[in-house]
């Protein structure tokens, strides 16, 4: 049985790619570095936590009613909403609104959403320029990739690959410096903004009292998106609502710390409505398309519910070990890392992605990064038991996994078993990665690529990281951990 | 999808009836700690200016209106701006610094279209409220007030009075809950320059929107800094 998404594919050639591994795993360190000294300086980091998750879980419960009211405030400013229950629906309200408008040309700034949908191809097809204005995306756009990060998109290219591929774009004698690189795609995105017929953004949060769409940047080019073409279209989960504009205070705090450690983007903007009387920017017309395409498959699902409080920081992409070795391509879904596991087999229960939630450690470090405590691992195990129960898990992987989860069913034994694997696996790693497993490890590998186990284990830096995330005086630390750290001191010595 | 179903879809998932009243809330906005007064004891122009500073932009206390026109000319003096522009109304007479302008070429918001602030190098901007704890400035959009004025040239200056200071981006957002019936088109809460850290991890600044934040206060009497 080979794997549905190609997950174990992927994973090998990420392995293979030196500075890909290099760039994750840097760009992974440093923002978890950053999150957790912001963390600290704004200070009280479990009660914004708890009261992010208790204002998410609320919202979530009374979907409904919050997006009701989201509409007609939104209709109230002057603004259209359309509501599409798949993908397909959605981009036909986008098509259609770019049809009406005889559009040439969009500009869009970064959304997931608007990768979920896959609008850019649609709007290809249709014969419509597509121009990506994230620094980011606009670099994966021209190299005809997809983002390996939620948050910082091409974390995966070179500085050299990035000159190679503006050079292709029409840029002359550009060298390799950031200030160069950067500058030539302020001057030609800058053209590309103010002769578009459409921008298309996405929508970090909804506010249903007032019909509000929230974006939080750092560039400046959502703003322009949002207010330079005739018509803006948003794209948004139909998740992504908060109830006031108070409850925006709390994620203000929440989402840029989580996600890149900012105590704030350097953009936040409100958008309400399109422009107004005597206004001479701003769109002629607001369109919200409000999409669900399986989430509200979630909703009144005791397991899977919280999945929609995601507020896609990236924290626990930047914290999972397994993220940290692959990379975001090879999870082959729109959404990768560990809500990627979670969240892309939830939206389409298909055979596509169930190996997803394999592609994991089960270690918790992403519900401990959650800046809304989703409970991301309990989620894994139980899509693993739900995909074991429908019997479509062969033989061979059931007996792996439980080898794997008895192993990582006790702390000691999990240490024990990666102790012996560390050892084993010393003549068989190959560019990082174990070509075949040895012992409980092996049949795992038969079928999925086993990340090599780091030279200290994840197990022994544990601890470290429980202190990272609560602070020194977590008191998460526990004897066995320092067995762990003095246990690994000699195996390296070794 | 008709926005109905939709919504009815999402009331029979939760397993009960399509709600007719509002949600009973409990846990509204920020924790109580942070509502504290106590929680933000600090003098708000000082913080404002070390948080900016922090983010790459530049804080200049001035004593009074007069002081900001002499610091606001020296800052233009050093740039040799080829064009400046300003919010439009009555702004810059209101501030009195129409001398101050007067060796450059300058426009206002309104003189012209949108295209017409593509080739600014300088604007020039009050603000509606400053969040000191973020060193953060907020915008909002109105005819004379463009979006696009803070957002396309390469340096902004924004003047600050202390009395538009506040603590902590709460304050603002409750403010702003009172207005009825609708809230301004575009509200900008601006914290320092354009950045990204897209290419290799390198921080660049002034990719889309501008490279330099300056941010003149002067008191106003109104409040106390
Ligand atoms: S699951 Fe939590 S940590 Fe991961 S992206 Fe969503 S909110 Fe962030």
């Amino acid at each position: 049985m080979t794997a549905q998404s190609g997950i174990s594919e992927r994973a090998q050639s990420a392995l293979e790619d030196d500075f890909l591994r290099q760039a994750v795993r840097f760009t992974a360190d440093r923002l978890r570095g950053k999150k957790q000294v912001s963390t600290e300086q704004l200070g009280n980091w479990e009660s914004w936590r708890e009261r992010g998750q208790a204002i998410r879980a609320h919202t979530i419960a009374n979907l409904d009613s919050y997006l009701a009211q989201f509409a007609d405030r939104v209709r109230q400013a002057g603004g259209h909403v359309h509501f599409a229950s798949d993908a397909a629906e959605a981009v036909e309200v986008v098509l259609s609104i770019a049809r009406g408008k005889g559009a040439r040309s969009v500009v869009k700034s970064k959304s997931m959403v608007s990768e979920e949908v896959h609008i850019n191809h649609h709007l290809q097809n249709a014969g419509i320029e597509v121009v990506e204005t994230d620094l980011g995306e606009y670099i994966v756009q021209l190299a005809n990739e997809t983002p390996s990060h939620i948050i910082i998109p091409a974390i995966h290219k070179t500085r050299a690959q990035i000159r190679d591929l503006f050079t292709a774009a029409g840029g002359e004698q550009l060298t390799t410096d950031t200030k160069t690189l950067a500058g030539f795609a302020r001057q030609r995105l800058r053209q590309k903004f103010l002769a578009a017929d459409i921008g298309i953004t996405g929508c970090n949060f909804g506010i249903a009292e007032t019909g509000t769409v929230v974006l939080f940047t750092n560039e400046g080019n959502a703003d322009m998106v949002a207010n330079l073409p005739k018509t803006h279209i948003v794209l948004m989960g139909m998740e992504r609502l908060l109830p006031t504009l108070e409850d925006l205070e709390v994620f203000a705090n929440l989402l840029p710390r989580s996600a890149t450690g900012q105590p704030l983007t350097a953009y936040l903007s409100m958008i309400t409505g399109p422009r107004r009387r005597g206004d001479l920017d701003g769109p002629e017309e607001l369109h919200v398309v409000v999409l669900d395409n399986g989430r509200s498959r979630q909703l009144g699902d005791p397991h899977f519910q919280a999945v929609l409080h995601c507020i896609r920081c990236g924290a626990c992409l930047n914290v999972c070990p397994v993220y940290r070795q692959i990379g975001g391509h090879a999870y082959g879904s729109v959404y990768p890392g560990p809500i990627g596991a979670v969240l892309t087999p939830l939206l389409q229960q298909d055979e596509t992605y169930a190996d997803l939630p394999y592609a994991s450690s089960l270690c918790g470090a992403c519900a401990e990064a959650c800046p809304v405590k989703i409970p991301l691992h309990d989620m894994l195990v139980r899509l693993r038991q739900r995909r074991a129960a429908t019997g479509r898990t062969p033989a061979l992987e059931k007996s792996a996994f439980h080898a794997y989860r008895v192993a990582f069913a006790n702390h000691r034994r999990y240490r024990l078993a990666f102790g012996t694997a560390r050892v084993l696996q010393r003549p068989l790693v190959q560019d990082g990665g174990i070509a075949n497993g040895v012992g409980p490890l092996s049949a795992w590998t038969a079928t999925r690529y086993a990340p090599a186990v780091a030279p200290r284990s994840f197990r022994a830096r544990w601890g470290e990281l429980r202190q990272t995330l609560h602070g020194p005086s977590g008191g998460s630390r526990t004897s066995e951990d320092g067995d762990a750290r003095r246990q690994e001191e000699g195996t390296r010595d070794a | 999808m008709r926005e109905a179903d939709f919504l009815r879809r999402i009331s029979e998932r939760l397993g009960r009836p399509q709600p007719t009243v509002p949600p009973h809330r409990m846990e509204i906005g920020a924790p109580d700690f942070w509502r504290n007064p106590a929680a933000h004891a600090y003098a708000p122009a000082e913080r404002f200016a070390r948080e900016l500073e922090q983010v790459g932009g530049m804080a200049v206390s001035c004593s009074s209106l007069a002081d900001l026109r002499t610091k606001l000319h020296d800052l233009l003096a050093q740039w040799q701006p080829r064009r400046i522009g300003t919010w439009g109304g009555n702004f810059v007479q209101e501030m009195g610094l129409n001398s101050v302008l007067a060796p450059y070429e300058w426009i206002r918001w309104g003189d012209g279209g949108t295209d017409a602030f593509a080739h600014v190098d300088v604007a020039i901007t009050g603000c509606a409220f400053a969040v000191a704890g973020t060193g953060t400035i907020v915008m909002e959009s109105s005819p004379e007030r463009g979006r696009s004025v803070a957002v396309l040239p390469p340096v902004h200056v924004v003047l600050l009075r202390t009395s538009q200071l506040r603590h902590r981006m709460g304050e603002v957002l409750e403010e702003l809950a009172q207005r009825k019936p609708v809230l301004p088109a575009s509200i900008h809460f601006i914290t320092g320059p354009s950045r990204s850290s897209d290419i290799e991890n390198d921080q660049t600044i002034g990719v889309h929107g501008p490279a330099a934040v300056y941010v003149l206060i002067w008191p106003d009497g109104a409040g106390q800094p």
